[in-house]
């Protein structure tokens, strides 16, 4: 009390402030807070392919962190935008940025050795923590009891935290009701991405969260050794869900035992990534074909395991879904998948990638060439049977952005130059 | 090009002309509902001297397209002649604020807060306060929970 009392002596030095010296009534209207917030606040849609967006992402948090100790209404606003995208990084602080924000996320304290989480329990990591990290400040948020709010503008703050409460709180207790500050958090996350977070508790963590993250419309994970089925799946497991953006490139420890959850539980999902997910093989892309039918953007190229992705799915896909972006370099597709694309998505088609795809002959680009008017970029790197130059002409003609290697841009020049024509072939912008 | 009358809240009248007054989609709304009128429109929140930057700002922008697109009206900076035209003292600007958001001209909305946001960033939660003399309401254990959940976005 005494140090509120002598902030609001600092703010205001005058016992009667004149007319312009007094909080205006726009700053105390949550809409127009709102709308100010907003522009401190990381993107609606976040794009993954531009990278520059998740550095502003992460300088913007700290001016929305400012703006959380202002007074209630402020905090309240805030808190909606500072918790709506959350993006961490591998730069020397984020795998413990994301274990803090993960504790506080579950209402429980995350450590290492990973709890049995599937179905969760919460007794026994929790006694666990409380023990062996009593030192650390940031394990002390033990789940916080529900009190009463102190006024119409603060339903979001519970009681506050001592060291008393804490130690009498029974450690194998579960958590009942949630403190408001908590529902919150719940209510505002649409979007995760972690960025080569490495730390030990983060399958911990990313369990914890999955739990409660009722209202998760994106999720990215980009290079992680800590993403495993366990984790994963709770994140598909909410109903109504959600998840219309999933993106697990490079998470090796990702098979199709997830992914089969995923189609299950998930018919919106419109991004789908699993590049370099090598365990991932057709009998989960198939159960996505039959039951995503939203499905816009597929990755699943590779360098090992090749043999798991074959026509048996990409067909599927090409009948069912409504893909317009497909990466499937290094697959083990023949020409008859990318027939099946070019027919069943026609127009539609936008970017496809088959880069590495050996199987591949002349005939899935001579379709793709005639019935997909719209194709953009094709990237075609060492398919060494496709040798029909003159379709390569025409897409060039058509300014698809090709990628070809060095080896298949000499065989082309050297058959334009045979033509008297000069080719040159456009690299596309690298997703 | 037919004009509108617009009464302020002081009861100052202005004759603007119809598509410069549109820009607000309240008034668009109203004038499609009573159709052709001779009597003023009564804007009851909005003072004279309010209204006449809002106008000022509205005729400078009547020919612009509407940008429906979330991303690009909230990325886009303030071009330079909003800046000048927000160059004005702090209850100025919230009241254009306020105007735009009665008013519904997003656009300016837009322009408001983008400018109340420049103003934010960089400066800790007091500076903020101090700013806008807003009064610090939370009990010491209240900005210490705060402090402690919101951790992980204090340095980023």
């Amino acid at each position: 009390m005494s140090i509120k009392a002598t902030t609001s002596i600092t703010t205001n030095p005058n016992t009667s402030p004149p007319a312009h010296h007094r909080e205006h009534i726009a700053v105390q209207l949550p809409e127009v807070v709102s709308q100010i917030l907003r522009y401190l606040s990381p993107y609606d849609s976040p794009n993954p392919s531009q990278s520059n967006n998740v550095f502003a992402i992460a300088r913007n948090t700290k001016h929305l962190y400012q703006c959380l100790l202002i007074n209630h209404l402020w905090y309240e606003c805030a808190l909606r935008h500072l918790w709506r995208h959350v993006v961490f990084e591998e730069n020397g602080s984020g795998a413990e940025s994301f274990r803090q924000f993960a504790s506080t996320f579950a209402n429980k304290p995350i450590t290492n050795p990973a709890p049995p989480f599937f179905p969760i329990s919460f007794s026994s990591p929790m006694h666990l923590s409380l023990s062996a990290n009593s030192s650390s400040p940031s394990v002390v948020d033990s789940p916080l009891p529900c009190k009463t709010t102190k006024g119409p503008t603060s339903p979001s703050l519970s009681t506050p935290l001592s060291t008393q409460s804490t130690h009498e709180q029974p450690p194998e207790l579960p958590v009942v009701s949630l403190p408001p500050s908590n529902d919150l958090h719940h209510r505002s996350l649409r979007s995760l991405t972690l960025r080569q977070i490495k730390g030990r508790d983060t399958t911990a963590s990313l369990a914890a969260i999955a739990k409660h993250a009722t209202h998760l419309q994106h999720l990215e994970i980009y290079i992680s050794q800590s993403v495993t089925n366990e984790s994963l799946t709770p994140f598909f497991m909410h109903h109504p869900n959600r998840l219309t953006h999933l993106s697990l490139a490079g998470c090796h420890r990702v098979s199709d035992a997830s992914i089969l959850v995923l189609a299950r539980h998930v018919p919106d999902l419109v991004h789908l990534d699993l590049r370099a997910c090598d365990m991932v093989s057709d009998i989960s892309l198939t159960a996505i074909a039959t039951s995503c039918p939203r499905l816009h953007h597929l990755n699943v190229g590779r360098i090992h395991e090749k043999h798991r992705i074959t026509n048996q799915s990409i067909v599927l896909i090409a009948q069912s879904t409504q893909v317009a972006v497909l990466g499937l370099a290094g697959c083990d597709i023949s020409d008859q998948a990318i027939f099946a694309l070019a027919i069943h998505r026609r127009h539609a088609l936008n970017r496809v990638s088959v880069n590495h795809c050996t199987r591949l002959a002349n005939l899935g680009i001579q379709c793709l060439s005639s019935c997909c008017p719209n194709l953009s970029v094709l990237e075609l790197k060492a398919c060494p049977r496709i040798n029909d130059w003159r379709t390569i002409e025409a897409l060039v003609d058509r300014k698809v952005s090709l990628t070809l290697n060095h080896h298949q841009k000499h065989q082309f020049q050297g058959w334009s130059r045979r033509y008297g024509k000069n080719r040159v072939t456009i690299a596309p912008i690298k997703q | 090009m037919s004009n509108v009358r617009l009464l302020s809240s002081d009861n100052e009248e202005f004759v603007v002309q119809k598509e410069v007054a549109e820009r607000s989609v309240l008034i668009k709304n109203m004038l499609e509902d009573v159709g052709e009128t001779d009597s003023a429109i009564p804007l009851p929140n909005v003072t004279a001297k309010v209204l006449k930057k809002v106008i000022e700002w509205c005729d400078h922008h009547s020919s612009d397209p509407v940008t429906t697109d979330e991303t690009e009206r909230r990325t886009t900076d303030i071009d330079e002649w909003d800046q000048k035209f927000m160059e004005v003292d702090q209850e100025t600007l919230f009241d254009i604020i306020l105007a735009a958001n009665y008013l519904d001209i997003k656009p300016l909305l837009d322009v408001g807060c983008k400018t109340v946001a420049n103003m934010i960033k960089g400066k800790t939660a007091e500076e903020i306060r101090k700013i806008f003399n807003i009064v610090n309401d939370f009990t010491p254990e209240e900005e210490a929970q705060i402090r402690k959940e919101n951790e992980w976005a204090e340095d980023r």
